[in-house]
């Protein structure tokens, strides 16, 4: 069962004055997708997501989560289960002594029995490469930041979601930690048919991973689709301050000084093959 | 938490916002004077107009003024009850035998009540027409002459000054840091006190962290910018008593001298 | 020749506790209106270097000079550190005040400028970074892009020659990111020294030189374009390369003949057209 997101409206009250974050939001996330979600600075993509596992009260529309309307206290609890959040530089709400019992924190709030915490903490240091051995008694404060923020991923998986939402998960990290993230997101789809709900501005990663693409602007949808579809649309997506893979950019470029580059053209190899042809014809 | 005001500022034009923090310090500690000189319920009327007569000067928001109290209503409650129980008196409202109670208790209920409000929501105008650094400045400068004793005038001015600077920041991390450990099923709000306590260290302990580390990243930041104490710094609002502070100190002495007044002759 | 503004002299340095050495034996010359960028992987000595620059770290040996006086000598450091403007990683950690056109005054306040050249200045510097409308603005109203013009205003307010990115742009989205590098285009037109260091291969490709740290070491010290097409240091010091030079690649083992200089996907379009 898929999570489902009915007109979902969300106004911001601070001392001055009301903004509207999210405006009739309307979409569903089905299981086993990666989802991504793309927008600039303010357009309301964390206030979306936080409304995904009820962090955010649903005051007008209604959200369910495999059935379970986040309207109701009592199923919202099932709901926050279900739905693993993971936090813009999670390393920053380590707090344990040793990192096996950070990780430990979530599966000890399901009041699951010792033996079963022992082997979620273990199993999730495992996926995200961390080594029981060497890492389980040591100060979560003590690691590299790469190390960091897969300390406090693993607090997440610890958990067991079936959705897991990640907003901009690979922020601030070198190319090496960029991958072995994005690799695990990869991972957890394929083995356990985690579905992932991943806040981004890398076009490239979201060309690369994404099965669906939404694209917000100043809390309205502004596409939803497969991300090559999405993508067709580069110029209307550069005035929403957002990119395009560079291989669509390049067919954008080319467009634009008249050459009629075929849809089809949508990434760096299909674009190269095309070009290749045309120049050889020529 | 968002309706922290206490501490904010709010950018106008208004005469209010133009006194000197000086003036606008000293007039504040009068005006807590008076509040506590007050010995009758009516004689409040005088401060309540002196702080209606600076909101309408201040350009502020009457809503800005009441939301101040919205984090205190719980403080508000529990001293006003606190007051009906253990305040001792002779005319008896009602006896419940171990306990009873009287016209004093509600009256001193009511006193407290109110002499919180007019303090917080007095703070609260200090606050939101003067700006932070300058009121930072006022607080440095009627402080100076304590110097002399080596009072750090300066330096308790700076540390206010970035004590405001992060006050939204922290409340704002605080927040965050609460929502990433609910997603991880902590639970902020059931069970007894010291339950609640302990489930607060997962937000504690982060909060510290970062904290430590935002202090050694901006005094870094301070040293890059050439800060070397307060010797030989210039201000770029450098402060100037004008024909406003004088207005101002003499309205504000009408208003303590009435309220003397009443107290020698009530 | 075109004088030397910043020479590292065989610097070593150590973090207190730490055996690696974080600046192995660095000896570096920079030239007074360049636009250098510093790369490596976390950890490499770049910002290390960086914090050398202006006195916050000082060699365990070697010697660090600006405009020719020592980082050493306590006499040079506020003259050194007016010269050298800083803008750090974390866009919430290093503005001092809640009110804008306040903290840009800090820096000179500090050095005693009097009040209206303050006001003169404080006014040029957020009319560089594009924030005088801001100026009356809380601090917290801003994104993490507009906090970090905030800050290089704040540095300009001192009137540095040189300006110093310590990974300035790690925390900020696209949009904030490509704003913060037009800005630095412009000061580096008006005569700055610019010295950036990152991460971010696309941020470089303007630099005319870009120096590779590896631990601790300069590995690489070369022009934009001989650096991305070094496969082998990219791998050795497991550095990025733009996504546009990463097209290129795919092109060109396709059998198109891009060049090494298109390092922009602009580039890449206007080599393809003459080739159609």
């Amino acid at each position: 069962m898929p999570i489902t997101v009915n007109d979902l409206s969300y106004q911001y009250t601070d001392a001055a004055h009301s903004t509207t974050a999210l405006s009739h939001v309307t979409f569903t996330i089905e299981e086993g997708s990666f989802f991504a979600i793309a927008g600039h600075t303010g357009s309301g993509k964390t206030t979306l997501v936080q409304h995904l596992n009820g962090l955010i009260p649903c005051t007008e529309g209604t959200i369910t989560v495999d059935g379970h309307s986040l309207a109701d206290k009592k199923e919202r609890s099932i709901a926050r289960a279900l739905v693993g959040m993971v936090f813009q530089y999670p390393e920053y709400q380590l707090f344990a002594e040793t990192v096996f019992d950070d990780i430990a924190f979530g599966p000890k709030n399901l009041k699951l029995p010792e033996n079963d915490v022992k082997e979620r903490v273990l199993k999730s240091m495992e996926l995200v490469g961390l080594d029981p051995e060497q890492f389980r008694e040591k100060s979560p404060f003590e690691l590299s930041g790469g190390e960091k923020r897969r300390a406090a991923l693993a607090g997440v998986l610890a958990m067991q979601p079936k959705y897991l939402v990640l907003d901009e998960p690979m922020a601030g990290l070198d190319p090496i930690g960029r991958q072995s993230i994005l690799a695990l997101l990869e991972r957890l789809r394929s083995e356990f048919g985690t579905t992932i709900i991943m806040i981004s501005h890398s076009m490239e990663d979201i060309a690369r991973h994404a099965t669906m693409l939404l694209v917000l602007d100043h809390g309205q949808i502004a596409y939803l689709d497969r991300p090559e579809i999405v993508f067709e649309h580069a110029e209307e997506l550069f005035r929403l301050g957002l990119s395009v893979p560079q291989a669509t950019y390049l067919g954008m470029l080319l467009k634009q000084k008249g050459f009629d580059v075929p849809k089809s053209a949508n990434n760096a190899e299909a674009l190269a093959r095309w070009l290749k042809e045309k120049i050889d014809h020529a | 938490m968002r309706d922290i005001t206490l501490g904010q500022f709010i950018a106008g034009n208004s005469i209010l916002h133009h006194c000197d923090p000086r003036t606008k310090i000293v007039i504040m500690i009068v005006y807590v004077a008076m509040i506590f000189l007050i010995k009758s319920i009516p004689v409040f009327l005088l401060p309540l107009a002196f702080l209606i007569l600076s909101l309408l000067l201040s350009h502020i928001p009457v809503s800005y003024i009441l939301r101040s109290l919205k984090p205190i209503r719980l403080l508000l409650i529990f001293m006003f009850v606190l007051n009906l129980f253990f305040t001792r008196g002779e005319k008896i409202i009602f006896d419940l035998g171990f306990w009873s109670l009287t016209w004093e208790a509600v009256m001193q209920s009511v006193f407290i009540t109110i002499r919180i409000v007019l303090l917080v929501t007095g703070a609260s105008m200090l606050t939101l027409t003067t700006s932070p650094i300058a009121l930072t400045d006022g607080i440095e400068r009627l402080l100076s002459p304590l110097k002399v004793f080596r009072f750090p005038s300066h330096e308790l001015a700076m540390m206010m000054t970035i004590a405001l600077r992060f006050i939204p920041t922290l409340i704002e991390e605080s927040d965050k840091i609460m929502k990433a450990q609910m997603s991880r099923g902590a639970d902020f709000e059931s069970g007894n006190l010291l339950v609640r306590v302990k489930s607060m260290v997962p937000v504690l302990v982060p909060l510290f962290v970062s904290s430590f580390r935002k202090a050694d990243e901006l005094a870094t930041a301070m040293e890059s910018r050439c800060y070397h104490g307060g010797e030989g710094r210039t201000r770029l609002h450098s402060l100037q008593f004008t024909r406003l502070d004088l207005f101002a100190a003499l309205l504000t002495a009408g208003f303590f001298a009435a309220t003397l007044i009443l107290y020698i002759v009530l | 020749m075109v004088p030397a503004l910043i020479q590292f002299d065989h610097v070593t340095y150590r973090y207190e506790d730490s055996v690696k050495k974080a600046l192995d034996d660095v000896c570096l010359t920079i030239a007074d209106g360049s636009f250098v960028a510093v790369v490596g992987h976390n950890g490499s000595g770049k910002s290390t270097l960086a914090k050398h620059i202006n006195g916050l770290l000082l060699p365990e040996s070697g010697e660090v000079t600006v405009n020719g006086l020592s980082t050493a000598n306590e006499e040079n450091i506020l003259p050194i550190r007016q010269t050298v403007g800083i803008v750090f990683q974390n866009p919430d950690n290093q503005i001092v005040t809640t009110i804008i056109e306040e903290d840009v005054a800090f820096g000179p306040e500090n050095m005693g400028v009097p009040p209206q050249e303050i006001r003169k200045r404080v006014d040029d510097a957020l009319d560089t970074v594009g924030m005088r409308d801001y100026a009356e603005r809380a601090v917290h109203q801003l994104s993490g892009g507009q906090k970090q013009r905030i800050a290089i205003a704040g540095m300009l307010a001192l009137r540095p020659n040189i300006l110093v990115m310590d990974e300035a742009t790690a925390m900020l989205d696209p949009r904030g990111r490509s704003d913060l590098i037009e800005t630095l285009k412009k000061l580096h037109a008006h005569g700055l020294t610019v010295i950036m260091v990152t991460q971010y291969m696309e941020e470089i490709t303007d630099c005319d030189r870009v120096i590779v740290m590896h631990h601790g070491k300069i590995a690489a010290d070369d022009q934009p374009e001989a650096i991305f097409s070094d496969q082998d240091l990219l791998k050795e010091c497991s550095l990025d390369v733009p996504e546009a030079v990463r097209l290129a690649e795919t092109l060109r083992t396709t059998g198109l003949p891009i060049s090494d200089h298109a390092l922009k996907t602009e580039q890449i379009a206007e080599e393809l057209c003459r080739l159609l």
